[in-house]
């Protein structure tokens, strides 16, 4: 079950990465963030990225870890692209 | 300069995307089918039983042999491949060299896990045509389809690399999908789905064209072992093989209980699965027997090959699966492009990356026309003919395809099962179909097209479960109570692609009231400033 | 056509002189390029003739690509032509100096 908690992960990371963005932060809150928010979501966004690679990487075969992390980045990016474009507002309640 | 730059780079963008887009999509479509080869296979063969595989490969061997000393008696080159995943369901066995009256030189035969026999199923093309036409093109001749598809995946990473350059806000528009908004949708849709699915779309371009680089790229080779036909077997055989080929000896000899082999090779492995055995010359004084492990444990597509003497059953040399860099690569790259060792969630993974795949292809050759519409519409200019035959390329491709692929999945089950060239006549129904919704889509106006081939494809598709609960005895309820999953599985598939082209036509339908075209209903919120135009 | 944007005082025959040349030094001439310089390239390391080769054939279509994408982004065709020949040539007789 690692590949949820990967996938959950990057959904996570992603939308940090996301909500670094003026465009898609103004999206959820109707406001721009301050230079230090940005920031933090940004590190959030790399932080949660990089851990969901550790825990894929984290079993005995490894290989399959890394083509997994791929797989499950490209499906977290989308859904984070689907949240943003119909449930923008989702975010609200989940992230803070 | 930079201007240029992109320009120029936006200019082969959208003509090698658009040239052979559509050979593109049918490729990414029938290739994605290929990642389910076997459950598809196993859909068309109803009369098959449920795979096994926990039987002994002791046991397997024995039924192998004995179908094979009954059927190819004689033969140079007898092999069985076993059971062990969902990349053989059935244990399959192939002769070669065979003498005898009424004896086939050369064949390949499934065989039923229980008894032995020949596995008795109706005459079908199955999944393996489906996935093999995505390089092999079906009716063209090999070479022919081997350089038109290599030239539309070399177009295809052009594309791809291009498509990188002229992206302006790659990461600034890495999120963003802003739909009903005309052309700048489509163009988003693109992004998003190219994007996104970077990776996958580099490395099964890259490993595509990999796959065929001896053809594509005869010389390279020569430059080191010349151009003769014996100077490129040495290099296969340098790079490929274990040992140089055996010839026969004119004195025959018992063969080695399989079961040593087997019980030597596991212990060799220690337990790891055997996928196939390999005796060349049975029965014969030099006989050789091959054992391979499994090629599908990892990315890497490549086994441990160990090659034993069929007589005395000694083990004669060792090859593992990982001898060099170069073949590594090679080896990396076609693993990661078939996806055999894919579970079930990575399966289910790999074809939805080749669904988006075929989006960013289909919203490529959309996003072309779209705009080329609004243009026309805008300047009140008669739409050229260029731009019609692209529209309706688009809408014959994009839903014709599909619905051409289900009436292959119609065509194995209303066809009569005595009828002579029963396989050949599944192919044809799917290209036939397709051929008579391009007449369709010439016939009527692009936006009918497409509400009526998607309600046509919803019906299809939605219409097969039910189909195959009417002409077989395996309906979804009786294969869901016996967990027969893959037959369940395609089956709930189907729904679930009728259900989609269903919301579809619906959707389409719904747009399509309050106005005439689907691009003329507003003006784009702005013009695409991220994708400079081709002009 | 966008070639129209880098020359359009030209006549419209030279624009599309400029643009088929491209596309030809792009095909023949990439695909000499993709055969020439990895096989150049590999010949120099030291290594077996197998592995070399197999280096050399995968690495080919990343060449390719390479030489499409200069023959488009080059000033005019002229240049596109001449950097393409001026590379085959360099590459093409260092791999028959080595092998």
């Amino acid at each position: 079950m690692s590949f949820l908690l990967v996938f959950l992960l990057a959904v996570i990371g992603f939308t940090g990465l996301a909500l670094s963005l003026d465009r898609h932060y103004r999206q959820v809150w109707q406001s721009l963030p301050s230079k230090q928010q940005r920031w933090r979501w940004r590190l959030c966004g790399w932080f949660c990225l990089l851990l969901s690679l550790v825990v894929s990487l984290n079993r005995s075969n490894w290989d399959h870890g890394l083509v997994f992390w791929f797989a499950l980045l490209t499906l977290a990016a989308l859904s984070v692209v689907l949240i943003l474009s119909y449930r923008p507002t989702l975010l609200r309640g989940s992230v803070k | 300069m930079k201007a240029t730059f992109r320009h120029s780079m936006s200019w082969l963008h959208t003509w090698v995307g658009l040239l052979l887009g559509w050979l593109l999509y049918f490729v990414f479509i029938t290739g994605t089918a290929g990642y389910l080869d076997t459950e598809i296979d196993r859909w068309m063969m109803p009369e098959a039983p449920i795979a096994d595989f926990s039987v002994a490969p002791e046991k397997t061997l024995e039924l192998s042999i004995r179908y094979l000393e009954q059927h190819a008696p004689d033969a140079q080159r007898w092999f069985s491949s076993l059971p062990i995943n969902r990349n053989d369901p059935y244990p399959r066995v192939f002769w070669s060299g065979a003498q005898g009256e009424g004896v086939a030189a050369r064949g390949s035969q499934l065989l039923d896990p229980t008894t032995g026999a020949a596995l008795e199923t109706r005459d079908t093309s199955g999944g393996q045509t489906l996935y093999r036409m995505h390089w092999r093109l079906h009716y063209l001749p090999a070479e022919m389809a081997f350089w038109l598809v290599g030239v539309a995946t070399m177009f295809m990473l052009i594309a791809l690399i291009t498509g990188v350059i002229i992206h302006r806000k790659i990461f600034a528009d890495f999120f963003s999908f802003r739909p009903k908004k005309g052309p700048r949708s489509w163009l988003d849709a693109h992004n998003i789905t190219s994007v996104l699915s970077l990776p996958f779309q580099l490395m099964i371009t890259y490993s595509g064209l990999i796959f065929m680089m001896f053809t594509y790229m005869p010389l390279v080779v020569a430059a080191w072992y010349g151009t003769g036909a014996e100077s490129r077997q040495q290099f296969f055989d340098e790079v490929f093989s274990p040992l140089p080929a055996q010839q026969a000896s004119t004195e025959t000899a018992s063969m080695v209980a399989l079961e040593q082999i087997v019980h030597q090779a596991q212990l060799h492995w220690q337990g790891a699965a055997l996928r196939s055995i390999d005796i060349q010359h049975p029965y014969n004084a030099n006989s050789r027997i091959i054992v391979r492990g499994n090629h599908a444990s990892g990315p890497l597509r490549a086994a441990g090959t160990l090659v034993f003497d069929g007589v005395s059953g000694e083990l004669l040399t060792e090859q593992p699966a990982r001898i060099s860099g170069s073949k590594t690569f090679r080896d990396l790259m076609l693993g990661l492009h078939e996806g055999l060792f894919a579970g079930p969630v990575l399966r289910a993974l790999y074809v939805f990356f080749g669904l988006l795949g075929s989006a960013m292809i289909a919203t490529g050759l959309m996003l072309w026309s779209v705009k080329r519409r609004e243009r026309a519409e805008k300047s009140r200019q008669q739409p050229h003919f260029g731009l019609r035959l692209v529209e309706k390329l688009n809408v014959a491709t994009v839903l014709g395809l599909p619905v051409a692929i289900a009436a292959y999945f119609w065509a194995n089950r209303l066809l009569p099962l005595e009828l002579s060239n029963r396989a050949g006549w599944e192919v044809h129904s799917l290209f036939l179909v397709w051929l008579l919704l391009l007449i369709h889509a010439s016939l009527r106006s692009t936006r009918q097209v497409w509400l009526e081939q998607s309600w046509l494809a919803a019906a299809a598709f939605g219409c097969l479960p039910l189909l195959n609960a009417l002409t077989t005895d395996r309906h979804l309820l009786t294969s869901l109570a016996a967990g027969d999953w893959v037959f369940a599985g395609f089956d709930l598939s189907m729904l679930g692609l009728g259900v989609l082209f269903a919301c579809l036509a619906g959707y389409l339908q719904s747009k399509a009231v309050p106005s005439t075209s689907t691009a003329s209903t507003r003006p784009a919120a702005r013009p695409s400033k991220a994708w400079p135009e081709a002009k | 056509m966008m070639i129209a944007l880098l020359h359009h005082t030209k006549s419209k025959l030279q624009l599309h002189a400029g643009l088929i040349a491209r596309i030809l030094a792009a095909t023949f001439g990439g695909y000499a390029l993709a055969h020439t310089l990895p096989v150049a390239l590999m010949a120099l390391l030291p290594i077996a003739a197998g592995e070399a080769a197999l280096a050399a054939i995968q690495m080919s279509f990343l060449v390719y690509l390479l030489a499409v994408l200069w023959c488009f982004a080059a000033r005019t065709a002229t240049h596109a032509w001449l950097g393409l020949l001026l590379s085959v040539l360099v590459s093409g007789l260092t791999a028959w100096a080595v092998l």
